[in-house]
């Protein structure tokens, strides 16, 4: 009722533990009747036959081994339950990562990265508590009640028929709390994170009102909200409540029930003492591992919420090339000519798998070897999506894109990557170093190579100055980069990898003639013999290029190379004009 | 020990219904010890057939004590809940006090989100210490006392082992459990930071990643930490399922010692036979009180982590000078602000954001910031609303030094459109009202028409009363803006601060806007801090800043003709896109 498909699949692949721990769940629940049966005896020996410590020791010995014995079954049930957990996070940790890499970057820039990081770890880890307790109790649930009943019936029929009929009631209790108080439970639950998303909020909100000069006042608001929940809450669950009353009822009464009946068929001399007290034994341990179940299902049930994430996520349609590619044989690259960079769009159409529209309609373009090419249009022309296109983090739904003359789609991916580099909009710094920042580039690279790009991109100078120089830190708990110089710091990446195809992606925001100045030169530098895609923003950019495309709704609107660009009368002029006006 | 005792204070003011849970809990476990204590009895004495009179007694008590054990149970529920919810409540606000008084000077070190997510789930964590830690310590504690004197009055030698047995499973076992567990749990914490790191770094980067070839081997790197993370709960668990072998192994350990010590005891007739069904019985079901205990041992550590953040983060001390508030703004007065030399570097960090920086707005001037991103702008917000705060001397209101007076009261008479608009999860007056909290709602409605809003009034289910969605996230960027905007005409401060308040607003509204705050606030102070050039035509004075110091400042027409950087970026902002 709580597994779902992924799961099963899952539990399929940790059959040999999983059974290891049902076995040893049902050797434990063997050996607890045992010992009721033993103990039973030994009363019956010392306070009904007036038995001495002689009579009884050997048997007393024996329950004790038996006790110990007991203990190791039920360490191996836990213990078989935790390497099958362990087994199943590994996996569904990667399968998780691995999802997310097919699905690539188009898709992660669109989430959460902290969210998708806590679906695997912490919501994987929120299934340990269903493997490791909420399986093996099952299993000991499933188990041990039946062979009770085993015991029972042939001995006192009545007793069996009194375990048998309460016992099953305890399953539906369980799943009236699961359905109909789980549903209030549920809406409470949703109240109570709204309060904790409130908390949360207004944490985050602090400095805001700390500016409004209205944060002294906000603590009541926490207060009145608190309250007020508290309430409502209290009122849910004085119903929610009574279905594990309801539980605990039948169990205890089950008891008493048993106790009575037997202790009276007990005094009319219609059954013995020894199996009276072996009833009276058992009775609590059929119900036990029932009501344990009940408990720890509540701490398995985070696991089950989790677990619907990651379904979703892992259901998420891909469109990387790599999925897709994989069956096909890969030709290996030969060396390019920096100059033999031709890259042509032949009719290419792309759309990502949950838009309605083509990101890109039946478009053709040449880029031409050895020159810059600039690509200009509104945000959402479909301009990121030929950059991603030219990385392959995704292949064209129709149409083809050619190098040379040999189709993109037939080159292994991370081969034709390292032909390229890619200076993003706002790239990527990873916690660390500068030079660490560097080495994500070249990993090998001697120092000098290092400081050579910083030069290259007119960083040195800053980065000398610095505490630690090349080592200092970047982001929070160190030195934090204007967007100009994270751009560069990108740009030394370009330097160093030193690709025949440069793709970059011009910031829009920020103005400082200074630094932009810089930006151009910089950019002049690394885009020589080379073949330069950029998709512009700016005018200087883009009188620059040798080869200007606009794209407009996912369409080449215009291609054009260098030119006059006030005589040309077209589209583009027609932009170029309106924003002249602000 | 302190921190101990620093958690048992904030029950404080429930301890009726603390002692109470407590009280029922016992009651509930004594009740079952009872029923099978109780049945043994009824079943041993019938052995013996006597009259049914003599067992009447007997049943009775079997089939209450049956009857009051769930009953017991669930007033105890509804009562710890209660409790709960109110140590939730205490929680809550204790640390919104704190952070209230450090945000956001003393917060630095902290980076940010990292502190929220850690204040939430430490919160999630103290609010469980009663019910996992308290009641089930001081319930054992009860039935411990309860049990050890009933089988100490059959002999003095079967009390003893009951004691022991309860105390090597209540004490002696959580005691293991947490003293080996401790380097694990602590080595599983580190493992998920840092693979928690890794793998947000993977992520976030996954383009840089696949571009340059390196995203295989994060993976894999990543695959093998996952293996060794999960090795690592495994060993947990298993420390776990020795814990239950050996909670089991006590518990039926103790019951057989009984056992076997009261053949003799029968033997030897210091105890009636009767009684030895139920003495086994008795001591078997003891142990139900225990068992909390040892999931409250790996809770325990975690518990007190969280405790000790929550006192380090309360004895930190404050940096903003709090008020020695000896000057006091009053409302509608003339107001001059001077700022010279100030001079500012944020703790820890290599460089000054703000360096010798000075400006001088007086009534009726409106006074612009210009620079781009990162240029120190936003902190000198921060500087006037003493948010953070600025070197003795350096800022000057109204002839006295600007930390002379209190930050409350500096904050009620300014006027401010942040960078960043915080919205709460709320209905829109809510978040509007946070302006002038005793606004009315007609003031309301009209703050939000000027401010633009009509569209969103219209768009919102309920308008005015309509929720915004959580953190606001009904609104789009630019209504966010207009809000803020708003909120500033709601306030009718004495000087109006506004941080890029047209970002996300196309020209026309952005010049509509300026055109609305200017009206509201005609004949006071007004800094406008922007990296945009749009509307400045307006302004008296212009100061550019750059990495921190002023680079020009002028009249809008003197720094076109003075051909510097304003002029420079004039020409730049014609962006095609």
């Amino acid at each position: 009722m709580y597994l779902d498909r992924n799961l099963l699949r899952l539990l399929r692949k940790v059959l040999l533990p999983i059974g290891m721990s049902i076995l040893a769940g049902i050797a434990a629940g063997i050996f607890l009747i045992i010992q009721a049966k033993l103990v039973s005896q030994v009363v019956m020996q010392v306070f009904v036959h007036g038995g001495g410590r002689n009579e009884v020791l050997p048997t007393l010995w024996i329950i004790l081994g038996v006790i110990v014995i007991r203990s190791g079954w039920i360490f191996a049930n836990e213990r078989f339950s935790a390497s099958a957990a362990r087994q199943v996070k590994t996996i569904l940790r990667e399968q998780i990562l691995a999802k997310l890499i097919r699905l690539g970057p188009l898709y992660t820039r669109r989430h959460e990265a902290g969210e998708l990081s806590a679906v695997l770890l912490q919501g994987v880890d929120t299934l340990d508590a269903y493997f490791s307790q909420f399986i093996p109790q099952a299993i000991l649930a499933a188990t041990v009640p039946l062979a009770v009943l085993l015991f029972v019936f042939p001995v006192d029929w009545l007793s069996g028929i009194i375990l048998t009929v309460t016992g099953p009631l305890i399953p539906f209790f369980m799943y009236l709390i699961g359905s109909s108080a789980e549903r209030l439970t549920r809406r409470q639950f949703n109240a109570l994170r709204q309060l904790s998303a409130f908390f949360l909020d207004t944490l985050q909100g602090l400095q805001a009102l700390k500016e409004l000069g209205q944060s002294r006042g906000f603590v009541e608001s926490v207060r009145e909200k608190s309250e007020h929940y508290r309430q409502t809450t209290m009122s849910v669950l004085r119903l929610t409540f009574l279905s594990a009353l309801a539980l605990e009822l039948l169990a205890t009464l089950s008891t008493a029930i048993i106790a009575v009946q037997v202790g009276l068929r007990l005094l009319y001399a219609k059954m013995d003492f020894e199996v009276a007290l072996f009833l009276l034994l058992i009775a609590p341990e059929f119900y036990q591992p029932l009501r344990m179940l009940g408990m720890r299902f509540h701490a398995a049930i985070g696991g089950i919420s989790a677990l619907k994430r990651m379904d979703d996520l892992l259901a998420e349609p891909e469109w990387s090339v790599l999925s897709s590619n994989s069956s096909q044989r890969l030709e290996s690259l030969p060396r390019f000519d920096p100059r033999a960079m031709r890259i042509e769009f032949r009719e290419v159409t792309f759309r990502y798998p949950d838009r309605a529209e083509d990101a890109l309609q039946r478009v053709s373009f040449t880029i031409l070897p050895g020159v810059m090419t600039t690509l200009i249009g509104e945000s959402g022309a479909g301009k990121s999506t030929i950059l991603a296109l030219l990385l392959r983090f995704v292949d064209p739904n129709e149409g083809e894109i050619l190098v040379g003359n040999r189709a993109l789609n037939t080159l292994e991916p991370e081969a034709w990557r390292k032909w390229v580099t890619w200076v993003p909009q706002r790239p990527y710094l990873i916690r660390g170093s500068i030079l660490d920042n560097l080495r994500i580039a070249i990993n090998d690279g001697r120092t000098e190579t290092y400081f050579d790009a910083l030069e290259k991109v007119k960083l040195i100078e800053w980065v000398e100055a610095l505490p630690e120089g090349i080592h200092t830190p970047v982001g929070e708990r160190g030195v934090r980069l204007s967007g100009g110089q994270a751009q560069r710091l990108a740009l030394a990446r370009a330097f160093l990898r030193n690709s025949p195809l440069l793709l970059m992606d011009e910031p829009t925001v920020y103005l400082d003639p200074p630094e932009e100045a810089i930006l151009d030169e910089v950019v002049r530098d690394l885009s020589k013999q080379r073949t330069t895609l950029v998709i512009a923003h700016r005018m200087q950019t883009i009188q620059r290029a040798e080869h200007i495309i606009v794209l407009s709704d996912g369409k080449v609107i215009e291609t054009r190379s260098r030119g006059d660009l006030i005589g040309w009368n077209g589209r583009f002029t027609g932009l170029w004009g309106a924003n002249q006006e602000k | 020990m302190k921190v101990l005792f620093h958690l048992l204070s904030w029950l404080r003011p429930f301890w009726k219904e603390a002692v109470l849970s407590v009280l029922l809990g016992t009651a509930a476990i004594a009740s079952g010890i009872g029923l099978m204590g109780t049945s043994a009895y009824l079943i041993s004495a019938a052995a013996l057939h006597p009259g049914i009179e003599t067992l009447q007694v007997a049943i009775v008590g079997v089939r209450f004590l049956g009857l009051s054990r769930g009953v017991w149970r669930y007033l105890e529920r509804l009562v710890t809940h209660s409790v709960n919810f109110r140590l939730l409540t205490e929680l809550r606000i204790q640390y919104y006090s704190i952070l209230e008084e450090m945000a956001p000077a003393r917060l630095t070190g902290y980076s940010g989100g990292e502190l929220l997510n850690r204040v939430i789930a430490d919160v999630e964590v103290l609010e469980n210490f009663y019910v996992r830690l308290i009641a089930p310590t001081v319930v054992a504690g009860l039935v411990t006392t309860g049990v050890v004197w009933f089988t100490g009055a059959f002999s003095p030698w079967l009390g003893m082992i009951i004691t022991c047995g309860l105390l090597l499973s209540g004490v002696g076992l959580p005691a293991l459990l947490y003293l080996s567990g401790r380097p694990v749990g602590i080595s599983i914490a580190s493992m998920r930071e840092t693979t928690s790191r890794r793998l947000v770094e993977t992520i976030q980067g996954l383009g840089e990643w696949m571009a340059y070839g390196k995203h295989e081997e994060r993976k894999l790197e990543l695959f093998s930490q996952f293996h060794a993370y999960d090795r690592q709960q495994e060993k947990r668990a298993s420390i776990l399922a020795t814990g239950s072998a050996l909670s089991l192994l006590f518990q039926y350990g103790t019951a057989w010692l009984v056992l076997r010590s009261s053949v003799d005891l029968v033997r030897s007739s210091q105890i009636d036979g009767v009684f030895m069904a139920v003495l086994y019985l008795v001591a078997l079901t003891a142990f139900e009180a225990i068992q909390p205990l040892q999931q409250g041992a790996a809770f325990l550590g975690e518990a007190l982590a969280s405790a000790r953040r929550l006192l380090s983060l309360m004895e930190k001390k404050p940096r903003v000078r709090l008020p020695g508030a000896s000057a006091i703004l009053s409302a509608g007065s003339d107001w001059a602000l001077h700022v010279s030399g100030l001079t500012f570097t944020y703790p820890g960090e290599f460089t000054p954001v703000l360096s010798e920086v000075s400006l001088e707005l007086i009534p009726g001037k409106r006074l612009a910031l210009l620079g781009p991103n990162g240029s120190g702008k936003s902190t000198l917000v921060q500087l006037l609303l003493r948010l953070w705060d600025p070197p003795a001397g350096t800022i000057w209101l109204n002839g006295r030094d600007l930390l002379d007076y209190s930050p409350e009261n500096i904050r009620q008479r300014f006027a401010v459109i942040p960078q960043r608009i915080t919205l709460f999860s709320g209905s829109l007056a809510e978040n509007l009202r946070l302006g002038r909290a005793n606004a009315s709602d007609r003031e309301i409605e009209k703050a939000a028409l000027d401010a633009g809003l009509e569209d969103l009034l219209r768009r919102l289910p309920g308008g005015l009363q309509g929720w915004v969605g959580a953190q606001g996230d009904q609104l789009s960027e630019g209504e966010r803006r207009r809000v803020a905007v708003a909120r500033a005409l709601l306030k009718a401060g004495d000087i109006l601060l506004m941080d890029e308040p047209t970002s996300n607003l196309d020209n026309k509204s952005a010049r509509s806007v300026i055109r609305t705050l200017f009206g509201a606030y005609a004949g006071k102070p007004i800094l406008w801090i922007t990296h945009d050039l749009i509307g400045l035509e307006e302004m008296d004075e212009i100061l550019v800043l750059r990495e921190g110091r002023i680079l020009e400042r002028g009249s809008p027409a003197e720094l076109v003709r003075a051909g510097g950087w304003y002029q420079q970026a004039l020409l730049l902002q014609k962006r095609v896109f």
